[in-house]
């Protein structure tokens, strides 16, 4: 049984005063007004070098194929452990006979929505498992997997899952599990300092850029720049997934 | 925190930082949430229609001018926003009643959301409540009437208040515990020490 404290609480306390809407659609123009040259005395203030200002919006969400980052990281100055966290992947299986009922442009067009993430991937598989019985006969089972990878802030899978379940009925016979892409790396100091430009930078800008803003964070920690050498190789493999490795090499 | 909750505090996080780069329709957006949030806080803590006008414009305004300094790592939007409602409501309670000092500020602020209208009503029990609620301190005070009278929740008045989220929840706690034990409230009830929100 549950007390009525809280709900006598409630009531010691006064109801907003009425005009709320009234006010709200008087001063609506004027902020807005104020907010162009606000925002523009700001950007003159910062300059026009502003870190993110001139950064490409990522398509919101891609069809393509990627099963999984993979991260190494080389010799460094210390070693340290440190998690890195590159997204989650979304795994979805389902009945190959009721896929026909699953519109993945839309699961992908409700997370894109719903989570407005960085990055959004879809791989569609066709799975066929043979199945051997105990009286020798084969049975085949035909599942389709729905593979999501997502990228952004304050992603929680499981909320995720169960707001897929929700919007997507037809998810409710589907097997949906959370395959995280990240863990511990043994690795180092810069290793540590450079996992953080894995998930966006270099499908930002690329390569070399990620290489020289990784370099200039080194030295900015206090790293000497004609000791300190950054290599980052990014490579598909033959079977779909992606290889970043980062090595980065310092004296001191 | 349900999902719903999650990726509302996400999207409006998102939407003031595309309304600090000037994005109009971000902030159009971001001002009709965030409006009825500051209207309720001003308007429940001061009675001059005039007055509550003019505090929840001088919000907006400054959420404008500070909108950059939002960090969507450090709390959310409508916590950061009713900070800075709150931080109006105290400079206009000084000026109100002749400077005093921040301590008085705040003592005036803890009991301001609650309703006169109900201390004139012939109700014992709520007399007795609101009698024992004034017996605790202005920060615990203050804490009942973000959480019951504005409706915020444990992590944002944890913010409002620049407390840690452990001590708002164990202080709520404590004092519904005492509460509870003082108003007689029956064993069973009062066995139920925690507090969820």
């Amino acid at each position: 049984m549950r007390s009525d404290l809280e709900p006598r609480l409630r009531g010691l306390y006064r109801e907003p005063l009425a005009g709320q809407q009234a006010h709200l659609a008087a001063g609506e123009d004027e902020l807005l007004a104020a907010l162009a040259p606000a925002a523009r005395e700001r950007a003159a203030a910062a300059g026009s070098g502003g870190r993110g200002s001139g950064w490409p919006r990522l398509p919101r969400f891609a069809l393509g194929a990627l099963l999984g980052v993979a991260v190494a990281v080389g010799a460094c100055v210390m070693p340290v452990e440190y998690p890195v966290s590159l997204g989650h992947g979304l795994e979805i299986t389902i009945a190959a006979d009721r896929f026909d009922q699953l519109d993945p442009e839309a699961i992908a067009a409700h997370l894109s929505e719903s989570l407005d993430p960085e990055r959004l991937e879809i791989r569609v598989e066709r799975v066929r498992r043979e199945l051997a019985a105990e009286d020798g006969t084969v049975r085949t089972s035909d599942d389709v997997r729905l593979e999501l990878f997502v990228l952004g802030e304050d992603i929680d899978p499981a909320l995720v899952l169960d707001d897929l379940r929700r919007e997507f009925p037809l998810l409710a016979e589907a097997e949906l599990a959370d395959v995280p892409l990240s863990g511990t790396v043994h690795g180092t100091f810069g290793g540590a300092l450079s996992h953080r430009f894995l998930d966006l930078t270099i499908d930002r800008h690329g390569v070399e850029e990620a290489e020289r803003r990784l370099l200039d964070e080194l030295v900015a920690q206090g790293l000497p720049r004609e000791h300190t050498k950054v290599d980052i190789t990014d490579e598909q493999g033959p079977d779909g997934r992606r290889r970043v490795e980062v090595r980065v090499e310092a004296e001191q | 925190m349900s999902l719903r909750e999650t990726l509302s505090a996400a999207r409006l996080s998102r939407q003031a930082q595309r309304a600090a780069r000037g994005d109009r329709e971000a902030f159009r957006q971001l001002y009709r949430v965030l409006h009825p949030v500051v209207w309720g806080y001003v308007s429940r803590r001061i009675t001059a229609q005039a007055d509550v006008e003019d505090l929840v414009s001088r919000t907006f305004t400054r959420v404008v001018e500070h909108l950059p300094r939002f960090d969507p790592q450090r709390g959310n939007i409508r916590a950061w926003t009713t900070s800075i409602a709150r931080n109006a409501v105290i400079d206009h309670l000084r000026a109100q009643r002749g400077r005093g000092g921040e301590a008085e500020a705040l003592e005036w602020l803890a009991d301001a959301a609650l309703d006169p209208a109900r201390a004139l009503e012939a109700d014992e029990r709520n007399a007795e409540l609101r009698a024992l609620l004034s017996g605790y301190p202005p920060l615990v005070r203050e804490m009942f009437s973000l959480r019951f009278g504005d409706g915020l929740r444990v992590r944002e008045i944890a913010e409002i208040l620049e407390m840690s989220e452990a001590a708002v929840k164990q202080r709520f706690a404590r004092t519904l515990r005492e509460l509870r034990g003082k108003l007689g409230v029956d064993a069973e009830t009062k066995g139920a020490a925690g507090y969820a929100i």
